[in-house]
């Protein structure tokens, strides 16, 4: 699964994965509750440091500079932190134009197509209905 | 990374939960990498205090009992910690024998339907289907 492979990056790069899901949690501006639930919860899944959590908490009033973060990820992992993104984008209900603003500079700055953008959005979405499909059976 | 209520709960149920999941873990007596990185999202998601994290890291050497754990947790909280006990028990691919006879005991505990846990591991199959479909895509796209 995605957070396997995220997992298996060197901790340089967890770490610059979740300074990238940061700046894309801040990107509207203002960060709700569910985008920090999942922003904790990928740094969980990736098994950072507490340190590194706590330093990661502080940036999300002050948001690094996403594209250094991203230039520091192996290339080969990029459409994962695309995806991944594309998660913490919509977590709490609805894409901003922001965040879609700057997933498509993600997208230009890893040189992907935007094809593969449109792919994370279908795939965000089936995984949202996935989780909405246990709530509509225990309503 | 599920977006959940879990985060909504008061917090001494949040810690209730995460004590359960700790329980959990050692169930089978062995905590596999996937197991731990699924705890540890699921504990960042209850978005606990540092305090509350340190004190249930040590909760995975020495485990509660179960029947402290479910005493505190509500009936929501109680769901979702089911639900997260279920995700956490798959998290290496298959849920022992061990593992099924706690889950039914949590489920039994909370007074749930009879095949609650078939269908949440049901539930947890399509969802890891999921996951695995994002992961496939990324290769193909290679």
């Amino acid at each position: 699964m995605l957070l396997s492979t995220a997992l298996d990056l060197p901790v340089e790069q967890r770490h610059a994965l979740l300074e990238v899901l940061v700046a894309v949690a801040a990107a509207d501006g203002a960060i709700v509750a569910e985008e920090a639930a999942c922003v904790e919860s990928i740094m969980g899944a990736v098994m950072l440091h507490p340190e590194a959590r706590a330093g990661l908490r502080n940036q999300l009033t002050d948001p690094p500079l996403w594209s250094a973060s991203l230039a520091e990820i192996d290339p080969k992992h990029a459409r994962t932190v695309l995806y991944l993104a594309a998660y913490v984008a919509a977590v709490d209900g609805e894409y901003d134009e922001a965040e879609v603003r700057l997933l498509r500079q993600m997208c230009e700055a890893l040189d992907v197509k935007k094809k593969v953008l449109k792919d994370a959005f279908a795939w965000v979405e089936s995984g949202l209905n996935w989780m909405a499909s246990l709530h509509d059976e225990t309503a | 990374m599920l977006p959940d209520t879990l985060h909504k709960l008061p917090q001494e149920e949040r810690f209730a939960y995460a004590k359960v999941l700790a329980f959990m873990t050692r169930v089978d007596d062995e905590l596999t990498v996937d197991e731990m990185a699924m705890f540890e999202q699921r504990l960042g998601t209850a978005l606990l205090s540092p305090n509350q994290r340190k004190s249930i890291r040590s909760a995975l050497k020495v485990p509660p009992p179960l029947e402290e754990c479910l005493q505190e947790l509500g009936p929501e909280a109680g769901r979702l910690a089911l639900r997260d006990s279920v995700l956490m028990a798959a998290a290496d691919g298959n849920v022992d024998e061990d593992e099924l006879e706690a889950l039914r005991s949590i489920a039994d505990h909370l007074g749930l339907a009879e095949d609650a846990v078939d269908r949440l591991l049901k539930w947890t199959e399509e969802g890891y289907a999921w996951m695995n479909e994002g992961y496939a895509l990324l290769n193909d796209l290679a």
